[in-house]
């Protein structure tokens, strides 16, 4: 840990990888946990996996047809909302097929992803990168991406907390109530998408389900309102980044594997200390 | 708009999937009328509140609330549904849900006012669930949860009252105050609920709604026994116990 922190002064890079890990622990924090709450953890993977297509065109377009004002994040965004917005729908429309369309987004996304990936210059680097994430690797400019995407977030969950925690806690008292269901719901799912943007650039496209679920999981067990399990999930997931950037700034591990693995142990962790906790109180019923 | 119907039900029809489930129903509920819908399982009484919320279309006919269209309508009318399929692991408090109530006003995106928190604390209090306004969602009964959706109804402060099974999983005390409590809301809102328990309902219900594909509409005292114990043959052992034991008596005597 020191060492981390005396490397953090010193170079710029490590310090915007702390950054990038701020930014994201509270996008996953919040939308984390209306995921959990919300069981949508697939619709957020099939969305992570899309997220691939957009950078490998995006890459594909930078680097073949010198497309300057673009960047592999912009690409990520669109994708991620247009599966989104595609899943959204679909489900919305066709309620029994939502797990193939799922799957289908998931799959056609990666495929998509590849095969622009391998009609680009060098590119089994981007990928590496695309899929298990670089967090060391963050530009100045793509934190200002992430800062703005951040307060997006933000801002749209505070400005509809109540209609957000109703559509996912009871859709059709939300709809008698004259609230837009689809609407929010579609809204919900730009924001996981967006927030998996977020999440793509700390730990890639494969690990992110990880990191938008695990903390959100780890303070529902201790939460006894949403409000509080937002705020535990963005902490706990604060504390896993921050973690595992100084593991493996320590072991020379790969950053995203190792915030994900100490998100993986302290979720079984929660479980057995939460189990002991209620044993202790009430030793009969258990 | 001197005398419009809360309700106004014309020549509907609807079906699932090709299986008719009401079939050419008329229904008016006048404005401040207290009804009691009853009628076998799989009759259409859900089907049709849900016609009634604009939850669902009917195939033909015209469904009209406050002579407008439901869902219009809906600022005015309070919902407590028969089932529902809510996650019981959702992070929530009893508070929180009733509160819900209040979606749908102006401004209630971000943050509830004292109003709306006033609201969903009287209707805590006259379900008699005052003192589990912080509790967890996941912590309350069967019975419990079934006050906490009426209380959520309730604070919608309507001027219509859909409950469909209110007093299921409720114990016969509790069941008796929260007649008390609809008994004290006769005239000042239109109420339609659904029960299977017509030995209260019975003493303050004018009208009876009976659904089972088509709608017939009896004044309470038209209701006999042998037609609700034809419907509740397995499932109401009060009405039918009651009247086997007059028999005996007679028998007896």
């Amino acid at each position: 840990m020191p060492d981390l922190l005396s490397a953090i002064l010193e170079y710029a890079f490590i310090r915007n990888a702390l950054i990038a890990g701020l930014l994201a622990a509270v996008a996953c924090g919040v939308v984390g946990s209306f995921v959990v709450a919300r069981r949508i953890t697939y619709v957020a993977g099939g969305i992570a996996h899309s997220v691939l297509g957009g950078m490998g065109i995006a890459g594909y377009l930078i680097a073949v047809h010198n497309w300057d004002a673009v960047t592999p994040l912009y690409g990520a965004i669109a994708a991620a909302l247009l599966a989104a917005v595609v899943i959204g729908w679909v489900t919305l429309r066709a309620r029994q097929r939502e797990d193939t369309i799922i799957g289908a987004v998931w799959a056609v996304g990666m495929a998509t992803g590849i095969l622009f990936i391998s009609q680009t210059p060098g590119y089994n680097q981007e990928l590496m990168s695309y899929l298990f994430g670089n967090i060391l690797m963050v530009s100045d400019s793509d934190l200002s991406i992430l800062l703005g995407l951040d307060l997006l977030i933000v801002a749209l969950t505070l400005l509809l907390y109540n209609r957000f925690l109703a559509v996912c806690f009871d859709a059709e008292f939300a709809r008698v109530r004259g609230i837009r269901v689809e609407v929010y719901y579609i809204l919900l799912l730009c924001l996981a998408a967006l927030t998996v943007v977020v999440l793509v650039t700390v730990v890639g496209v494969v690990l992110v389900i990880a990191l938008l679920t695990l903390p959100a999981a780890v303070a529902g067990l201790f939460s006894r309102t949403f409000r509080q399990m937002m705020i535990g999930a963005v902490a706990f997931c604060i504390f896993f980044i921050i973690a595992g950037l100084a593991v493996s700034y320590e072991t020379n591990f790969p950053a995203g594997a190792t915030i994900v693995l100490i998100a993986g142990v302290s979720y079984v962790l929660a479980i057995v200390v939460r189990w002991l906790i209620r044993r202790h109180r009430n030793p009969i019923a258990h | 708009m001197a005398n419009v119907a809360a309700i106004n039900l014309e020549n509907v029809t609807f079906s699932y999937n090709g299986g008719v489930v009401l079939d050419k129903v008329d229904l008016t509920v006048a404005e401040n009328d207290f009804v009691w819908m009853v009628g076998p399982n799989g009759g259409g009484k859900t089907t049709l509140l849900k016609l009634v919320l604009g939850l669902l279309m009917p195939d033909s006919g015209h469904v009209r609330v406050f002579g407008q269209t439901p869902k219009t309508m809906r600022g005015r009318i309070g919902y407590m549904p028969q089932q529902t399929s809510l996650d019981l692991h959702f992070p929530i408090t009893v508070m929180d849900v009733a509160l819900m109530g209040r979606l749908g006003r102006a401004g209630s995106g971000g943050r509830y006012n004292a109003a709306d928190r006033k609201a969903a604390e009287k209707a805590l209090e006259q379900v008699g669930l005052a003192d589990s306004a912080r509790q967890l969602f996941s912590e309350l009964s069967g019975g419990q949860q079934r006050r906490m959706y009426i209380a959520r109804a309730l604070t919608c402060e309507p001027d219509l009252l859909i409950l469909d099974e209110p007093t299921a999983n409720i114990d016969q005390l509790l069941q008796r105050e929260l007649y008390q409590l609809f008994e004290s809301l006769l005239g000042r809102m239109t109420v339609v609920m659904v029960s299977h328990d017509p030995a209260f309902v019975g003493q303050f219900v004018k009208q009876v709604v009976c659904v089972n594909r088509t709608v017939d509409v009896h004044p309470t005292g038209e209701v006999s026994s042998e037609m609700l114990g034809e419907w509740y043959r397995d499932r109401d052992l009060r009405i039918v116990r009651h009247d086997r034991r007059f028999t005996n008596g007679e028998d007896h005597a």
